[in-house]
C-alpha cells in the first residue's frame, strides 16, 4: 500500500525532480514558465519507464512530443499567415539558468500534475510517467490535445496502453 | 501583419493561434532582450523600448540573460 506520508514525502520527491527539469525544458525553449506540455517531456525523460513504454507502442518518444509541440505551435501559425523563423530565434535565447526559488509553472502545469498525483494515489502507487501521460489523455483542448493530434495518436487509444502499462508496473502483476 | 484574421467559428484553430502568438512573443522578446544586451543596451533603454519600467524588464531578465563582459 502505498499512501500518507510516505506518498506525500515521494510525490515531493518527484515534483522536486521534475519541476526543475520541466523549468529547463521551457527555458530551453525561450518560455518563462512551464506549460503542461514541458512537464508531459520532464515526466518521460526522469520518471519511470512506463510512460516512455506506452508512447513507444506508437513509435513516439520524448523528442518527437517536443518536435510535436513546436510543429503544432507553427501550424497555428501558417493558420493566421505568420511564418516566424524559429532557428533564428533559438540561436539568440541565452541557454537555461539553474532554477533558483520556488516552482513556477502555467495553470495548465499544475493543473496536469493535480491530476497525475490523483491518478497515482488511485493506484496507490508513487507518482509514476504513466500517470503523466494519463493525465495528458484527459486534456481536451488545447497544446496538448494538438500534440497527440499532430502525431496521429488517438487518446482513447493512448489511454488503453497507459492504463495497461500502470497494470503492468505495479507489484505482483 | 497578418494575412489571415483566425476564422472566429473555428474556435480551437483561433485559440490555437493566440497561444502560439503568446509564445512566440515571449521568444522574440527574450531573444531581442539578449541581443540588446550583446550589443551594449543597457535596462533602462531596453525598458523605454518595451515600454515598460526598468525594475520590470530588470526583474524579468537580469537572470536569464548572458553579460558577455570586457
Amino acid at each position: 500500500m502505498f499512501s500518507g506520508l510516505r506518498g506525500a514525502r515521494a510525490d515531493l520527491a518527484t515534483m522536486n525532480r521534475l519541476f526543475p527539469e520541466a523549468e529547463r525544458l521551457a527555458h530551453r525553449d525561450g518560455i518563462d514558465e512551464p506549460g503542461a506540455e514541458h512537464l508531459l517531456i520532464a515526466a518521460l525523460d526522469l520518471l519511470d519507464e512506463s510512460g516512455r513504454r506506452a508512447l513507444q507502442e506508437f513509435g513516439i518518444d520524448g523528442n518527437q512530443v517536443h518536435e510535436a509541440m513546436i510543429a503544432q505551435h507553427q501550424e497555428a501559425l501558417h493558420g493566421i499567415g505568420i511564418g516566424a523563423d524559429d532557428n533564428a530565434i533559438d540561436a539568440l535565447v541565452p541557454p537555461p539558468q539553474r532554477p533558483r526559488g520556488p516552482y513556477r509553472s502555467t495553470p495548465a502545469a499544475q493543473a496536469l500534475f493535480r491530476r497525475a498525483t490523483e491518478l497515482a494515489r488511485r493506484d496507490r502507487s508513487p507518482l509514476l510517467s504513466g500517470h503523466v501521460v494519463l493525465a495528458a489523455t484527459e486534456v481536451n483542448h488545447g497544446t496538448l490535445a494538438r500534440i497527440f493530434d499532430h502525431l496521429a495518436i488517438d487518446p482513447h487509444h493512448l489511454k488503453d496502453i497507459v492504463e495497461q502499462a500502470l497494470a503492468a508496473s505495479r507489484p505482483g502483476s | 501583419m497578418f494575412d489571415k484574421v483566425p476564422d472566429p467559428s473555428n474556435t480551437e484553430e483561433a485559440l490555437a493561434a493566440v497561444v502560439a502568438l503568446r509564445r512566440l512573443a515571449d521568444r522574440l522578446e527574450l531573444a531581442t532582450v539578449q541581443a540588446a544586451i550583446d550589443q551594449g543596451w543597457n535596462w533602462v533603454q531596453i525598458a523605454q523600448a518595451l515600454g515598460v519600467s526598468k525594475q520590470a524588464v530588470h526583474k524579468k531578465y537580469a537572470r536569464r540573460v548572458s553579460r558577455h563582459l570586457g
